[in-house]
């Protein structure tokens, strides 16, 4: 399984950030399934490092300013390690219904899924639960039928 | 050789039974769970029946204070039924809500605002009036599409990218400060959008989803799914109303716990 961490690398400890860069090195290779972990990770500061990032490939030459779009912005998010960076299920545990600050700009269109349950107690049957909920969903991204 | 044929079909037939076994059970936990939604949702029902007939206490009376702004999100296709969009508006104007956005991917209603302020009685555009001066017994209402999510932020961003590169002077030391959420809240503002974030996003339609609706303002707003817009009742919106003013919400902060012994002196 290859492991990804994603969010603000300045404020974690260096001896977190050691570990955390050798277990990408190491499982960079594999392929299958992907774990993203995110740690000290906001939607809004993805989307204000998506610009920044922007704004110095612009400074630099790299992009025009008229050419920034949607995709762009996509392509520069923390979440472009992965091959599918919009979930199609996000399960926010806890009974909570809101997601807290996590994947604004990603979850557009994803489905949302409020157990009424903590996370150490999410187990197998909480699963099968969600996937079940979400097979019976009918998925139209915004589009008419 | 002869020997391995028939081990071979025996193994074939028996994977076959076993996949034909799970496919079974997979069908019957399917069966047990839609059983529950079915049971589920005619309680649904007679509770919001109920509560529209004012039988449960709990539900007559609303702190509404806590409620700012609300935010509805209508399915696209719910979203051509305009009137049902109308008496959802009207109710939540007897509920008390005073600000109100309306989101629809496509913009349907957005086109169809006029009408819409026509109909709902006291309603005023939250644009024009702003949201210090809507009076005591109006409703502002706000309405919004996928162009004001995505793509104003894109706008918002190119605005900050030309400031940043206008600020590349060694003796300034500006630069990357513009990319902070404030400044990206006024360029929001500059490029029309309003960064106004609703406490609580009820969702109208068969997704459960927030379609799109603007990411940046969604940080801490509660999201209830309703159902669809052609069934919708008024108890239920009462009971999501009621079940948010109940809610408690750190906003990103932890909680800190502080404990008090006493030693008892004997």
């Amino acid at each position: 399984m290859k492991i990804s961490f994603i969010g603000n690398r300045t404020k974690i400890p260096q001896s977190l950030l050691s570990l955390i860069r050798e277990t990408e090195e190491a499982t960079k290779s594999y392929e299958g399934k992907h774990l993203i972990i995110a740690i000290d990770y906001s939607g809004k500061f993805d989307i204000l490092q998506a610009c920044k990032s922007l704004a110095k490939k612009a400074k630099n030459g790299l992009i025009q300013v008229e050419d920034i779009d949607e995709g762009m912005m996509d392509k520069e998010l923390m979440t472009n390690c992965s091959e599918f960076p919009n979930p199609d299920l996000l399960i926010r545990t806890s009974g909570e219904q809101r997601i807290s600050n996590f994947f604004l700009w990603q979850s557009a269109y994803s489905e949302l899924y409020f157990p009424n349950v903590l996370w150490p107690d999410f187990g197998n049957a909480e699963y099968l639960d969600a996937f079940t909920w979400y097979q019976q969903r009918q998925r139209r991204f915004g589009r008419r039928i | 050789m002869d020997f391995n044929d028939p081990m071979l079909a025996l193994s074939s037939w028996i994977g076959q039974i076993g996949d034909f076994g799970l496919d079974l059970v997979w069908r019957f936990i399917h069966i047990v769970v839609t059983l529950w939604h079915i049971v589920s949702g005619i309680f649904e029902s007679v509770e919001s029946y109920a509560i529209s007939l004012g039988l449960i206490q709990k539900y007559s009376s609303i702190d509404i204070e806590k409620l700012k702004c609300l935010a509805v999100v209508v399915d696209i296709e719910a979203a051509r039924d305009v009137s049902k969009v109308i008496e959802l508006l009207r109710w939540l104007t007897t509920i008390g809500v005073k600000q109100v956005g309306v989101f629809d991917s496509q913009g349907l209603l957005k086109k169809s605002k006029d009408m819409i302020l026509e109909m709902v009685p006291r309603s005023v555009l939250l644009q024009e009036t702003g949201e210090n001066n809507i009076s005591p017994d109006s409703i502002a209402l706000e309405f919004i599409s996928s162009f004001d999510n995505k793509e104003a932020v894109v706008k918002a961003a190119n605005i900050l990218l030309q400031k940043y590169l206008k600020s590349i002077h060694p003796e300034n030391g500006e630069g990357e400060n513009v990319f902070t959420e404030s400044h990206l809240n006024e360029a929001l503002r500059v490029v029309g959008e309003c960064v106004h974030v609703p406490d609580l996003l009820l969702v109208y339609g068969p997704v459960r989803s927030h379609l799109g609706f603007p990411a940046w303002r969604l940080r801490y707003t509660e999201i209830v799914h309703m159902g669809s817009l052609k069934y919708m009742r008024y108890g239920s919106l009462l009971k999501a109303i009621h079940k948010f003013t109940g809610v408690r919400q750190n906003y990103g902060k932890g909680l800190m716990v502080i404990t008090e012994s006493r030693a008892s002196n004997r």
